[in-house]
């Protein structure tokens, strides 16, 4: 059974354009990411499936359970952190979280203890007793995902949840989430605009853009073989060339180093110049493919990486093709290089392929 | 040997199906009203009040009636008329003070969401905006409980307790008009004082403004009430007296304590303060108001918990 | 550099409130181009920011701004454009409108205050909302007028806290090239961020604080090369993970090796050994290897190395 299934959504504020157009798409087990440019549509479609808004056409459900008839069940079940800087006024961190558990049923017994659990779990334990208004942002976010997980909800709706915290707080989270998806078995929608964050967590995607789903697509399907790898290594850079070409293949991109700060190229610690190449290889074991060439070249090779493709790529490629959401018409452009329109194809390098796997830990 | 498992555990206590919704609104709200030192002070001065009047029942009742008729009556009044009218004096000591205490301790109700963003907090939950606004609406009104309500009841029960006692079950008895008349005006302080500081808490969006608002909408109500007073009896010349005094009732029951006054008297059958006849509105004028007020803030304060945006 | 070019000098700043030390002897020069100024919350990046930006006195040291002290002088600041991390509070006024007037602040005619600030916000995708009040603005769009507001008088130096806050992947992606631009320009721009991979998109330099004083400054690469005398990190995928890390352990200097499903991580001092071996064992040995790599590498890996 789909967590979140919504079919023929069309909601329209008022004489406004339509905020979604018959929108139909389901959401999975796991971690969902949702994304989409401002003004997509995944605040509308989050206010209908949690029943906010009930004159849309279309239908609703949230595990079984339809948007209009058993909303307050449906809020039972679901958690929602808010994208907002949103805090209950002259409350400390227990008594906020007690408060909105007791609010979703729980007696005032188990509503308190769930709320310390809750404080516990998230990494709040130093500051249970604390006024709220006292939090940091990273505190701030924190508290919200407390809040939303004290009824134990089987559902999850994450707004931006780690929007402003510092890099070191949004791995903690990060985390958390994976925990309560994998070993809790929480069902997840985490909407946000930092793609990379979603890509490590999440399973499947749904991209909305003007109202209209633009895409759905569970994110191992992103790694799919592309047949180009990702080498770097130090040595001779032409004599990897020829070798690659002796063997049949062909270099495909030539990267500038990461190195590059206009002088000097990148360098080893024992001198030797570094470099970056991508090479479309064939075959059945393309990673000793290339060592071979490697041998054959004389050079060092550091990085071998299938290159696979980026979410980030993915989600400008379905979008790309509109002019820049508040762009005047194409026709008044003003000189070239001023309009964010224009495509970025001749730009720089794509970014590099990542090799440090989903989190950059040991294993993923 | 158990291992404590850490990290995350389910919740396997299930729900109550809670009746109340707004029940939790309620309690939270009350309970942080009657900690402010606003509440504990003025509270204490209600009780003063409380108690002068206790004591002027008790050693010199006639006071009360002579007041009332400006000249003491041959024979005395009997002592339901004077209970009566020493309960309509502390009435109407409360129904002034009252509004001063609701403004105190409600102008934040709402205001104080408002600025801290708390809505989408509350809305994500199985609550409606109508349990919210209930919620908000009757912390003033059981606050006023404490306040007004109770007061009133301890002077009727003194008063009752000192009949001789072979007497005192019989005058208990006689006192039902006058019971219901406290809850009546009890009924009308939270109606009125609670939903005009919800109101303005909703609309101020903070909270000085809103106790700012309300002051001068109760305390500044009576300026204009005898500037229509004065006008209408300069206008009488040449005027119709009746149409007059129809618009002027209206007019008059936007001065809420005397809304409150006109329903007690009305259910008590007392009769009014020679000071108060030209200000008091018809009672079915005032109870129209209340309802009004009522509705009105009900129909502002759903309407401004719907409409907040649950996402940026 | 000569003395007015664009540029921030930092001489052993200091800055303190009552207890608390919120920057400690932080030293570092910026010149044009793009620095990217990381550090955890709480490091002293944006009481940093603000001394620069001349609305707080250091405590001890010293800060100049294009050769001159910043400090209650204003033709310092209309050199400088600043986007601060909070949401001023606009009436109902238009980006147009308020662009326009808070160029002419700097001293600019109504008739070409007008004129840049119709370019600046065109430059930053703003044309067609440019009319509309600044009430009715997404967060991204908000952030987008300030990036507006901050360049439309042409700043030298530009000090940005934040800037792709609330932006959609869409925005963020022209930001990003639109500050890599500013640059190119010649520009001495300074960005407070906390999205470390944007922030490499943007610049190589950066300047990482924690706790109030600078723990790393220069290119990303000369960072990591600083760090090499710490063990790197390999990760290595393979079908044999065993077999491999048997081989592998008995290399020198390797220090740690951790095996999991398809995977193997060594840490160690002599990474050219191993990479050797690796190549050896694949192409003579046929033993399975998909892919590896150092992980050590991003500025992610190196920040998080440093800050915890």
């Amino acid at each position: 059974m789909a967590v979140v299934a919504v079919s023929r959504l069309t909601k329209a504020y008022g004489k406004r354009p339509p905020s979604l157009i018959d929108v139909t798409l389901e959401i999975g087990e796991g971690v969902t990411g949702l994304l989409g440019p401002n003004g997509a549509g995944k605040s509308t479609l989050l206010m209908c499936v949690l029943g906010l808004m009930r004159d849309f056409h279309g239908d609703a459900n949230v595990l079984g359970l339809d948007a209009r008839r058993d909303r307050l069940e449906i809020r039972r079940r679901v958690g929602y952190m808010p994208e907002s800087d949103s805090l209950l006024p002259n409350m400390t961190a227990v008594t906020s979280v007690r408060y909105l558990g007791q609010l979703t049923g729980m007696s005032r017994r188990h509503a308190l203890r769930r709320a310390h659990e809750c404080l516990h779990y998230v990494g709040l334990t130093e500051a249970l007793y604390r006024p709220a208004e006292e939090f940091s942002t990273g505190m701030r976010q924190r508290l919200k995902l407390a809040q939303a997980l004290v009824h134990d909800p089987d559902v999850l709706f994450l707004d931006e949840p780690v929007s402003g915290m510092d890099p070191q707080g949004r791995e903690e989270f990060l985390a958390l989430i994976r925990q309560l998806a994998n070993d809790h078995g929480k069902h997840v929608v985490w909407s946000s605009h930092m793609l990379p964050d979603v890509q490590k967590v999440a399973r499947q995607v749904l991209i909305l853009d003007k109202g209209r789903l633009k895409g759905s697509f569970r994110l191992e399907d992103l790694h799919g073989a592309t047949g180009r790898f990702d080498v770097e290594a130090d040595g001779d850079a032409t004599a990897f060339e020829r070798a690659v070409v002796s063997r049949g293949f062909e270099t495909v991109a030539a990267p500038v180093a990461d190195d590059e700060t206009g002088d000097t190229p990148a360098l080893a610690e024992d001198g030797l110049p570094r470099f970056h190449r991508v090479v479309r290889v064939g075959g059945a074991e393309p990673t000793t493919a290339l060592l071979a060439i490697g041998r054959d070249a004389g050079v060092r090779v550091r990085r071998v990486a299938s290159v696979v493709e980026n979410l980030e790529d993915v989600f400008h490629r379905l979008l790309d093709g509109r002019p820049a959401p508040d762009a005047g018409p194409a026709s008044d452009a003003a000189s070239g290089s001023d309009r964010l329109s224009e495509s970025h194809a001749d730009r720089r390098a794509p970014t590099p392929p990542r090799t440090d796997g989903p989190d950059g830990r040991l294993f993923p | 040997m158990t291992l404590y498992t850490r990290g995350y555990r389910r919740h396997e206590d299930g729900f109550q199906a809670r009746t109340l919704r707004f029940g939790p609104i309620f309690v939270q709200g009350y309970r942080e009203a009657v900690r402010s030192k606003a509440f504990r002070r003025l509270m204490s001065l209600f009780t003063v009040i409380l108690i002068v009047h206790c004591m002027m029942y008790y050693f010199n009742p006639d006071q009360f009636v002579r007041r009332l008729s400006g000249v003491a009556r041959p024979g005395g009044a009997s002592s339901a008329e004077t209970l009566r009218a020493s309960v309509a004096s502390l009435l109407g000591a409360l129904r002034w003070l009252s509004p001063l205490l609701v403004l105190f301790v409600g102008s934040g109700l709402v205001a104080d969401d408002l600025r801290a963003r708390a809505l989408p907090l509350y809305l994500v939950r199985p609550i409606t905006p109508a349990d919210y606004w209930l919620g908000k609406w009757l912390i003033p009104a059981a606050v006023l409980g404490v306040a007004v309500l109770l007061p009133l009841l301890v002077l009727l029960v003194f008063g009752v307790m000192l009949e001789p006692s072979d007497q005192v079950v019989a005058f208990a008895g006689e006192q039902g008009r006058v019971a219901l008349a406290i809850l009546a005006a009890y009924a009308a302080c939270a109606v009125a004082y609670g939903s005009l500081v919800v109101l303005l808490s909703t609309v101020a969006g903070r909270r000085t403004p809103a106790l700012v608002l309300g002051a001068a909408a109760i305390y500044g109500a009576p300026v204009i009430v005898s500037l229509a007073l004065g006008a209408s009896v300069i206008g009488r010349h040449g005027h119709p007296a009746a149409a007059t005094t129809g618009l002027l009732d209206l007019v008059k029951t936007i001065w809420l304590p005397m809304d409150v006054a006109s329903i007690f008297h009305a259910v008590s059958g007392a009769p009014i303060e020679p000071d108060d006849v030209a200000a008091m509105p018809d009672p079915w004028s005032a109870f129209g108001m209340l309802v009004l007020l009522f509705l009105l803030a009900a129909f502002v304060v759903i309407r401004r918990a719907r409409t907040v945006e649950v996402v940026a | 550099m000569n003395d007015d070019a664009p540029s921030i000098r930092l001489d052993r700043l200091s800055k303190w409130y009552g207890d608390v030390l919120a920057v400690n002897e932080v030293s570092a020069e910026f010149g044009p181009g793009v620095t990217g100024l990381l550090g955890p919350n709480g490091a002293g990046k944006s009481t940093l920011l603000k001394v620069v930006t001349g609305m707080l006195y250091p405590s001890l040291g010293g800060v100049t701004v294009c050769g001159e002290r910043p400090f209650d002088a204003p033709h310092v600041m209309r050199r400088v454009g600043l986007v601060p991390e909070q949401d001023p509070i606009y009436s109902g006024a238009s980006a147009f409108e308020v662009t326009a007037y808070l160029t002419r602040l700097h001293g600019f005619s109504a008739a070409e205050a007008a004129a840049r600030a119709q370019t600046t916000l065109e430059r930053v995708g703003l044309a067609a909302a440019m009319d509309r009040p600044v009430r009715g603005y997404s967060k991204g769009m908000r952030q987008r007028a300030k990036l507006a507001q901050a360049l439309a008088h042409d700043p030298d130096v530009l000090i940005l806290d934040e800037p792709l806050n609330g932006m959609d992947p869409v925005a963020r992606r022209d930001v990003v090239q639109l500050i890599h631009d500013l640059g190119a320009e010649g520009r001495c721009v300074l960005v407070s961020s906390h999205v470390l991979h944007e922030v490499e998109s943007m610049t190589k330099r950066v300047l990482l604080m924690d706790h109030g004083r600078v723990i790393a400054d220069g290119t990303i690469a000369e960072i990591r090369r600083d760090l090499s005398d710490r063990p790197l990190t390999i990760r290595v995928e393979t079908s044999a993970p065993r077999e491999l890390a048997g081989r592998i352990v008995l290399l020198e200097g390797v220090e740690r090796v951790d095996v999991g499903p398809g995977l193997v991580v060594v840490m160690t001092k002599r990474p050219n050994d191993v990479f050797a071996g690796l190549a050896a064992w694949a192409v003579d040995d046929h033993v399975p290897i998909g892919g590896y790599g150092p992980t050590d590498e991003s500025l992610e890996a190196v920040f998080r190395y440093l800050t915890t």
